[in-house]
C-alpha cells in the first residue's frame, strides 16, 4: 500500500479557473437567481399548457364524437338526451340507449385506452431507450391478445373467476415482456433488433390466433375478427369500471416514478451510480404497464401505434422530461384514439372503418419515418 | 466529506478466467485530483467502477472511510459518489437545463426547487455554456455534450467525483480548463476527484496524484507526477521512448520516434 | 435474472402455449357429420304439436295440455310455452289465437344459436338484410319488400343476381351493426346471418329495439334453412309459399334418402374452388363442420381425415395420393364470368388444378356453383351431383328439372336456364 503525499501547493492557477471556482462556491445574486428561476418556470408553464391543451382537445373531440351520428336528433339533441339521462328524466329507451350505451362507451374507452397505451409507449421508450418501442411493436399487445383469445374462444384460462379474461391476457403478455428484456440485454442489440423481436412475437401469436379462427364457434369468431384490427365498440358499461380503475391506477403509479424514469433514461450505469435500483424499478414499472396494456387489449383488441405516436409528438412540445411527458402523451393518446374512432365511423358512413385501421394509417407512416430516421444520432 | 478511499488487494475477473485487475492496492486520503493513466485495456474503467459498486471485485475489497463499499446500499453510495461515464448514452434529448437537472435527482426527488435551478445555472456559467441552457442536448457538439455530462456530475455535490475520460472529446483549451478546474474545485471544496486520462501531459500538469496502471491490470506506480512521469516508466508501461522536461513546475512529456521493430 | 434464465422461462412459457393449442385442437374436433336430423324444424313457441305449422291444431294441443294438467310437457311438447312464462295456460292459447286472427302479439322462437328470441307479429314489411340473407326473400315472394341492405359490395358486383338491390338504404357494416344505424335506416324487420354471431340480438334487447323492430337470425345453408323458410312463412303469413318450398325440398331429400339406406354412401372429397391456392397446388378441403357443406351428408361421406373442423389446407401431392375417385369442387362464379361461360370456366380451372390426375383423366370431377350448393337451391345441386355419383339411381335431367323449378319459383333473377351456369361435369382430359 502506497501512501500519498500532497505535491507542492498550487503555485500557479489560470485566472479563468480561479474565477470559475469562486463562482461555484459563491451564492448567487438575488436578481440573477430570480431571472434563472423565472426562465425555468416559464418553460415548465409552457409544458403544462400543452398538457392542458391536449386534455381540452381530448374533451372537445369526445364532445364532437358524442354528438355525431346518423340519428335525427342531431348534435344538440344528443346532449339533451344525455342531460335527461343524468337528471333521471324519463325518455325514449331506444334513444337513451343510442347515446348512453352505444356512443358513450367507445368514447370513454378511447380516452382511457389511448391514455394507457400512450403511457405504455412512454415507459417502453424510456426504459429500453428505444424510440421505436411501444406495446404493439414489441409484441406485448399480441401476447395479451392471445391470452384474451384463449379465454374467450376456448374458455382456457390460467386463473379462473371474474377477472380471468384480463388475468389471462396479462400472463400471456408477460411472455413478450420477458423476451424483450432478454433481447435488450444482448450485447450489440440495437433498437431495431428489439423491434424485430417484437414483430416476430406478433407474428407468432398472430399465427396462433389465426389457428383459433379455424376452430372457433361462429359467435366468438365474429368478435375475434373485429378485435384483431382493434375496435372500441365491443366494450360495455359493465366492463368499463375495471378498465378505468386499472388504467388510472397505472397512470398514477408510473407518474410517481416519473423522475426516476428520467434518471433511467441516462443509461443503466449512470442511473445505478445515482442510487437507483435499476432492475427493481424497471421490473415494477414494466409489470404495471403490462397490466394496463393487457386490460385495455382484452377489450379493444389490437390497436397499434398509439403508444408509438403519442410520446413522439408530445416530446416535440414538452421535451423528454417524463414528469411532463407522461401526462402529455396520455392526454394526446386519449384524444388521438377518440379522434380515430370518430373518423372511422364517419368517413365512409354508414359503413364503419375500425379504429385499428385508422390508427394503422396514421401510425404506420410515422413508424416508417422513425425507422428511417434511426440512422441519425440521438433524438 | 470523505477522507479515505482504499483498495485492498482488489482483483476483478469478467468471468471465464479473464482477469482484468490483479491485486490492486492503494489509498487516497487527501482531497485533490487523482488521475489514472495507462494504456488501453489495462482496466482503468473497471477499477473506478469498483469504487461506486457498479462492479463487484472478485476478491479483495474497496473501503470508503474504512467501510466496505459492498456493504453500503447503492442509494447511500450515490449520496457520496458522483459518476460521469464515458460516452453519451442519452437517447432522448432534453434541453441542457433538464439534462443537468437530472443530476439533482437525489437532492430533490420530485419537485425541482429554486435552489436546483440556481445551481444548474451556476454550473453552466462555470462550464462557459450559459447561452446554451435552452438548447437541446443532441444539438450540441461532442465536446459541449461532454461538458454537460461533467456538469451533471458536479451538481450532485458529492464529496467524491469519479470521471471516466471526461476530456476525451474536448479541444486543447478545454482539456486544460476542465482538468485544472476539477483540481481547483477538489482542493477548495475538499473533494476527492478521480479521473481517467489519456493525456500524459495534462494529467502530469494538474494532478495531485498519478496512478499509473499497466498490463496485466496492476498498478505499476503511484505517486506525484514528479515521481511517476519518468522516461523509464513511460517506456515500461507504454512501450514508448520519451524525454521529460520540466515546464511550469511540472514534468512534461516529449514523445520520440518508435525504436522497436514490433508493436506488442 | 441472467439472460439464459430469462430465455428459458420464455421457452417454457411458449411450450405451455403450444400445449394449450394441442389440447384445444384435440378437444374442439367434434364430428358433426350426422347432425342431419333436427327434431323440430319450426322452432316457434306456440307450435305445441311440433309440426310445420302454427294453426288450430296447436290450440287443440294446448287445450289438452291444460285440461289434462300435464306438468312434464317440457320433453314431449318443447314448443308449447308460447309466452315463455314457464307454464301452459290460457295465455299461451291466446298468443296462438291472436296470431291466427292477425292481431299483434309477440312470437318467441329459437334461433340458429338455440337462443330464445322473438319477433313482433305482424312483422313490418320494410325488410333489411345482410347480403347473405337476401335469398330468403324471393322464396317467400317478398323480394319487392327489400328495403335496406348492408354495405357488402357483392350486391353491386352481381347486379343480375340481386336485381334492384343496388340503391336500397344502406344500414352499415354487417359485422357490427349499431342500434343507431338500424334505427336510422327505418328497417322494420332485420334479417341477420349466423356467420357474424348473435351479437346484435343482445343490443336490440337492451336498447328496446327488439320491441319495435323484429330481428331475425336465419341460416340459408344446410338443412336448417328449410325450417327457417317455414318459420318465415309463418311470421309473414305466406305459409303457402313457404310450404311450396318445403315440399320441393322435402321431395328431393326423400328421393335422396336411399343413399346410405339402400345404396352405400361413397366417400367423396369436396374442395373450395374459389381460394387462390386452388390452381396453385394448395387445396382448401371442406370438412363436415364447414357450414356451406351442410347439405352434402345426404349424398356422401367425408373422408376420415376431413371430418370435423372447418377446412383443411392440403398440398397437391398429399391430396392426389389420398383423394377419392370422385371430387366435387364448389365454384363461386366471379362476376366477370357469364353464365354461358361457366362450363369453360370450370373446365379451365380444374385442368389447372388437377393436371395429370386420375380424376381428370376419368372425368370424375364435378363443379357446382355456389347458388345451388350450399344456398337455398342446394338440395337440387345435391341431386345433380348424386346423378353422377350414383348414376344407376338418379337421373341428371331430373336434377336439372328440380333446379329449374327452384330457379323459376324461388330465385330473384328471372329467365334462367338451369343447364347454364350452375353445374358442370368436367370433360376428361388425357
Amino acid at each position: 500500500m502506497k501512501v500519498m503525499k500532497m505535491e507542492d501547493q498550487y503555485e500557479k492557477i489560470s485566472p479563468i479557473v480561479q474565477k470559475a471556482s469562486e463562482l461555484w462556491s459563491s451564492t448567487c445574486e438575488e436578481t440573477k437567481k430570480e431571472k434563472a428561476v423565472k426562465e425555468y418556470r416559464s418553460s415548465v408553464t409552457k409544458r403544462i399548457l400543452f398538457i392542458a391543451i391536449c386534455v381540452i382537445a381530448a374533451f372537445i373531440v369526445s364532445g364532437i364524437s358524442l354528438g355525431t351520428g346518423s340519428s335525427e336528433f342531431g348534435f344538440i339533441g344528443s346532449y339533451e338526451i344525455l342531460w335527461n339521462h343524468i337528471m333521471g328524466i324519463p325518455q325514449d329507451k331506444l334513444v337513451d340507449y343510442i347515446i348512453c350505451d352505444e356512443r358513450l362507451p367507445p368514447i370513454v374507452m378511447g380516452l382511457v385506452g389511448g391514455a394507457g397505451l400512450a403511457m405504455g409507449g412512454v415507459v417502453m421508450q424510456g426504459i429500453f431507450r428505444n424510440p421505436l418501442a411501444d406495446p404493439y411493436t414489441t409484441g406485448i399487445s399480441s401476447g395479451a391478445g392471445f391470452g384474451a383469445t384463449l379465454a374467450v374462444v376456448a374458455d382456457i384460462t390460467i386463473i379462473g373467476g371474474n377477472y380471468s379474461l384480463v388475468m389471462n391476457a396479462f400472463i400471456f403478455a408477460l411472455i413478450p415482456v420477458m423476451l424483450i428484456i432478454a433481447v435488450s440485454k444482448m450485447k450489440g442489440a440495437s433498437p431495431t433488433t428489439m423491434i424485430m423481436a417484437g414483430i416476430a412475437v406478433m407474428y407468432i401469436f398472430g399465427a396462433f390466433t389465426t389457428l383459433f379462427k379455424l376452430m372457433a364457434e361462429p359467435n366468438a369468431l365474429s368478435a375475434l375478427f373485429i378485435w384483431q384490427t382493434g375496435s372500441l365498440g365491443l366494450v360495455t358499461w359493465d366492463e368499463l369500471p375495471l378498465i378505468i380503475a386499472v388504467t388510472v391506477f397505472g397512470l398514477i403509479y408510473v407518474q410517481l416514478y416519473a423522475s426516476k424514469l428520467n434518471v433511467l433514461a441516462t443509461g443503466e450505469e449512470t442511473a445505478k451510480s445515482m442510487g437507483l435500483n435499476v432492475e427493481g424499478i424497471t421490473n415494477r414499472i414494466l409489470l404495471i404497464m403490462t397490466l394496463v396494456v393487457a386490460t385495455i387489449v382484452s377489450f379493444t383488441g389490437l390497436i397499434g401505434f398509439v403508444g408509438l405516436v403519442s410520446p413522439h409528438i408530445a416530446r416535440m412540445f414538452v421535451g423528454a422530461d417524463n414528469r411532463y411527458l407522461l401526462p402529455a402523451s396520455a392526454a394526446f393518446g386519449g384524444m388521438l384514439l377518440v379522434l380515430s374512432d370518430l373518423i372511422g365511423r364517419t368517413i365512409i358512413s354508414p359503413s364503419t372503418l375500425q379504429v385499428g385501421v385508422i390508427m394503422a394509417f396514421i401510425g404506420g407512416p410515422m413508424f416508417l419515418y422513425l425507422i428511417l430516421r434511426q440512422k441519425k444520432v440521438t433524438w | 466529506m470523505v477522507t479515505e478511499i482504499t483498495f485492498h488487494d482488489v482483483s476483478f475477473e469478467y468471468g471465464k478466467g479473464k482477469e482484468v485487475l490483479h491485486k490492486i492496492n492503494f489509498t487516497i486520503n487527501e482531497p485533490g485530483l487523482t488521475c489514472i493513466i495507462g494504456p488501453n485495456g489495462v482496466g482503468k474503467s473497471t477499477l473506478i467502477k469498483c469504487i461506486n459498486k457498479l462492479l463487484k471485485p472478485t476478491s479483495g475489497s474497496v473501503t470508503i472511510d474504512g467501510v466496505d463499499v459492498q456493504s453500503i446500499s447503492q442509494k447511500d453510495i450515490a449520496k457520496v459518489i458522483s459518476y460521469v461515464p464515458v460516452g453519451f448514452s442519452d437517447i432522448f434529448s432534453m434541453s441542457v437545463v433538464d439534462t443537468i437537472l437530472i443530476g439533482r435527482h437525489n437532492k430533490h426527488k420530485w419537485k425541482t426547487t429554486d435552489n436546483d435551478i440556481v445551481i444548474v445555472k451556476k454550473v453552466l456559467e462555470v462550464m462557459g455554456m450559459s447561452e446554451y441552457s435552452e438548447r437541446m442536448y443532441n444539438e450540441l457538439s461532442a465536446g459541449q455534450r461532454q461538458k454537460i455530462n461533467i456538469a451533471r456530475g458536479l451538481v450532485q455535490e458529492t464529496p467524491v467525483l469519479i470521471l471516466d475520460e471526461p476530456t476525451a472529446n474536448l479541444d486543447a483549451k478545454h482539456q486544460i480548463y476542465i482538468t485544472e478546474l476539477l483540481r481547483e474545485l477538489s482542493i477548495k471544496n475538499n473533494l476527492i476527484t478521480i479521473m481517467i486520462s489519456h493525456d500524459l501531459n495534462i494529467a502530469s500538469k494538474f494532478a495531485d496524484t498519478l496512478i499509473m496502471m499497466s498490463k496485466p491490470g496492476i498498478i505499476y506506480a503511484i505517486g506525484t507526477p514528479k515521481d511517476i512521469t519518468t522516461s523509464d516508466n513511460i517506456l515500461e508501461v507504454y512501450g514508448a521512448h520519451s524525454d521529460i522536461v520540466e515546464h511550469e513546475g511540472r514534468p512534461a512529456v516529449l514523445l520520440s520516434y518508435l525504436i522497436n521493430d514490433v508493436m506488442d | 435474472m441472467t439472460n439464459n434464465k430469462v430465455m428459458a422461462v420464455v421457452v417454457v412459457a411458449l411450450m405451455v402455449v403450444v400445449g394449450c393449442m394441442a389440447a384445444i385442437g384435440l378437444s374442439i374436433t367434434n364430428d358433426n357429420s350426422d347432425d342431419s336430423s333436427y327434431e323440430h324444424r319450426v322452432t316457434i313457441y306456440g307450435n305445441a304439436n311440433g309440426d310445420d305449422k302454427l294453426d288450430e291444431d296447436d290450440i287443440s294441443t294446448l287445450n289438452t295440455l291444460i285440461t289434462d294438467s300435464i306438468d312434464d310437457w317440457g320433453e314431449d311438447y318443447p314448443f308449447a310455452d308460447a309466452n315463455q312464462d314457464g307454464i301452459i295456460t290460457q295465455d299461451d292459447v291466446d298468443v296462438v289465437q291472436k296470431y291466427l286472427n292477425g292481431e299483434s302479439t309477440r312470437l318467441y322462437y329459437q334461433n340458429a344459436f338455440d337462443r330464445i328470441t322473438w319477433v313482433n307479429y305482424p312483422l313490418g314489411l320494410k325488410i333489411g338484410t345482410e347480403t347473405a340473407s337476401i335469398e330468403f326473400l324471393p322464396v317467400l315472394g317478398l323480394y319487392d319488400n327489400l328495403y335496406a341492405t348492408d354495405d357488402n359490395y357483392t350486391i353491386n358486383l352481381y347486379p343480375d343476381k340481386y336485381p334492384n338491390a343496388q340503391d336500397k338504404v344502406v344500414i352499415g357494416t354487417s359485422k357490427n351493426f349499431t342500434v343507431e344505424q338500424v334505427r336510422t335506416s327505418g328497417v322494420e324487420t332485420l334479417f341477420m346471418y349466423p356467420v357474424h354471431g348473435d351479437y346484435f340480438w343482445d343490443k336490440a334487447v337492451d336498447s328496446g329495439l327488439a320491441d319495435i323492430a323484429s330481428i331475425i337470425l336465419l341460416d340459408t345453408q344446410g338443412d336448417r334453412a328449410v325450417g327457417d323458410v317455414l318459420m318465415l312463412g309463418i311470421f309473414f303469413n305466406v305459409q303457402e309459399r313457404a310450404q311450396k318450398f318445403a315440399d320441393w325440398s322435402d321431395g328431393i331429400v326423400s328421393e335422396l334418402s336411399v343413399i346410405g339406406d339402400v345404396i352405400e354412401k361413397k366417400e367423396v372429397d369436396v374442395i373450395n374452388a374459389w381460394t387462390t391456392g386452388f390452381t396453385k397446388g394448395q387445396f382448401s378441403v371442406c370438412n363436415t363442420n364447414f357450414n356451406p357443406v351442410g347439405h352434402y351428408h345426404h349424398i356422401l361421406e367425408f373422408q376420415e381425415q376431413y371430418r370435423g373442423s372447418n377446412t383443411s389446407t392440403v398440398n397437391f401431392e398429399d391430396f392426389v395420393n389420398t383423394a377419392t375417385d370422385d371430387i366435387i369442387v364448389i365454384m363461386h362464379r366471379s362476376n366477370s364470368v357469364s353464365l354461358e361461360d361457366f362450363d369453360s370456366y370450370c373446365q379451365n380451372l380444374t385442368e389447372q388444378a388437377f393436371p395429370n390426375t386420375e380424376q381428370l383423366k376419368n372425368g370424375t370431377i364435378y363443379a357446382i356453383e355456389w347458388d345451388c350448393s350450399p344456398n337455398l337451391g342446394g338440395i337440387a345441386g345435391m341431386y345433380l351431383l348424386a346423378s353422377y355419383l350414383y348414376p344407376d339411381n338418379f337421373d341428371t335431367e331430373q336434377g336439372y328439372e328440380y333446379l329449374q323449378y327452384f330457379l323459376d319459383n324461388f330465385y330473384a333473377q328471372t329467365g334462367l336456364d338451369a343447364h347454364t351456369g350452375f353445374f358442370y361435369a368436367v370433360t376428361p382430359v388425357e
